[in-house]
């Protein structure tokens, strides 16, 4: 069975499960007293196609604009007259960064990380003109993440303050590889 | 988990078939992606949509064969399912493993050595869930007779596996020793080239000792 012809169901089963848009979008708005028209929830599905076009991504999930809005909403760098057009600059960016980060890097912290480097930078234009990396430094989480593994190892902080570290390399195993007759696959060759 | 074809006795509900493929795989690229990111490059999606349909048997299927697999009340059981199968299948491929390992002859050949190696960590390196259509060891080594190139995952390993274990057997029958003489004359490099020590030796039947029973 050929799959590509499958997957053009995916976008069909998300628009299935999905409630109105407009609806959603408005809601998260509603938190800085903004909101958008049906016109423009339009612009806004149009400009995504484009942009997971451009981008070579298939999305199966809530949609993007959804965790974009609701982190920039009460951004004080947002207006009721320019902000259709600034979500649909973010939601450029939040593609083309989503497209550089791997899987394990969630949305929300590239939601963050627009809404920090909105407030930082006050125009979702100059945002979207950005490199991925120097819009992520404005994440949190995302900075302690890249800086722990860095350094090997992924430690969180519990509600209490308590510390914990993983180690890679304390999980890593291997059970399976002896030779035949009892030696090690690798001993004592002169390859 | 019931499909609605034999209750019907007609054709597979296509639109129902394709409607759960989509479902499963925005399940998996959901675990894929550990519920943080809700979208993936359209090369990870068809890698997805690939693995699944290997696990649910149908990546070969024509599109009424596949229908009439996916035509079920709930496909992520069904995947589960799948999955479940090809971890015993892997259960059975390491057993294979063991067996050729236990009957090939200490005849040193670093490329034989190394896919050895590689498969014998094959629960390790098997991705079942995501990859599960991919060939998840290095083989390195060359087969007298290659198996099929289409095969994927799980089969292509058992394929692989039998073949060994058959020319191991054949090498098994005669004695280390004059085995490893007749490699030293008939190719002095055996050890680092990418032979096939069944090849090497075949021509030379007439020279190798067999080996003493027990």
């Amino acid at each position: 069975m050929d799959a590509n012809p499958w997957l053009s169901a995916l976008s069909r089963a998300r628009a299935n499960s999905m409630s109105s848009p407009l609806e959603e979008v408005n809601e998260r708005l509603a938190a800085g007293g903004l909101s958008v028209s049906r016109e423009d929830v339009r612009m806004l599905a149009e400009r995504r196609e484009e942009a997971l076009a451009e981008a070579e991504r298939v999305e199966f999930g809530t949609l993007a604009i959804m965790a974009v809005t609701e982190a920039v909403a009460t951004s004080p760098c947002l207006s009721q007259e320019r902000v259709a057009r600034d979500l649909a600059e973010l939601q450029d960016a939040f593609y083309a960064i989503r497209d550089e980060l791997p899987a394990d890097v969630p949305d929300a912290e590239i939601a963050e990380a627009l809404r920090g480097c909105l407030d930082a930078w006050g125009d979702a234009a100059e945002v979207a003109a950005l490199p991925a990396e120097e819009v992520m430094r404005y994440s949190g989480e995302y900075v302690r993440t890249a800086e722990a593994e860095s350094l090997g190892e992924y430690r969180i902080i519990d509600d209490e303050g308590r510390a914990y570290a993983f180690d890679p390399a304390e999980w890593d195993y291997d059970e399976l590889s002896d030779g035949w007759d009892g030696e090690g696959w690798a001993d004592d060759w002169d390859d | 988990m019931t499909g609605t074809i034999s209750a019907r006795g007609g054709a597979p509900d296509f639109a129902r078939a394709s409607d759960n493929f989509a479902r499963l795989v925005t399940h998996v690229a959901s675990l894929y992606c550990a519920g943080g990111s809700s979208s993936v490059s359209v090369c990870e999606a068809n890698e997805l949509a690939a693995s699944v349909a290997y696990s649910l048997g149908i990546a070969h299927a024509t599109p009424e064969e596949a229908a009439r697999v996916l035509d079920v009340d709930d496909p992520i059981v069904l995947w589960h399912d799948g999955i479940d199968a090809l971890n015993r299948r892997i259960d059975d491929v390491l057993a294979l493993w063991r067996e050729v390992v236990a009957v090939m002859p200490p005849i040193r050949n670093m490329a034989l050595r190394d896919t050895l190696a590689s498969l014998g960590e094959v629960k390790k390196r098997y991705d079942v869930y995501f990859a599960a259509h991919e060939v998840p060891c290095d083989i390195d080594y060359q087969l007298s007779e290659p198996v099929d190139p289409g095969l994927m995952g799980v089969d292509y390993l058992e394929a692989w596996l039998a073949q060994l274990l058959a020319e191991a057997r054949w090498i098994a029958r005669f004695d280390v020793g004059s085995c490893v003489a007749v490699l030293e004359r008939a190719c002095p490099d055996y050890r680092g080239l990418h032979v096939n020590l069944y090849d090497l030796l075949l021509p030379h039947e007439g020279e190798l000792v067999p080996a003493r029973a027990g």
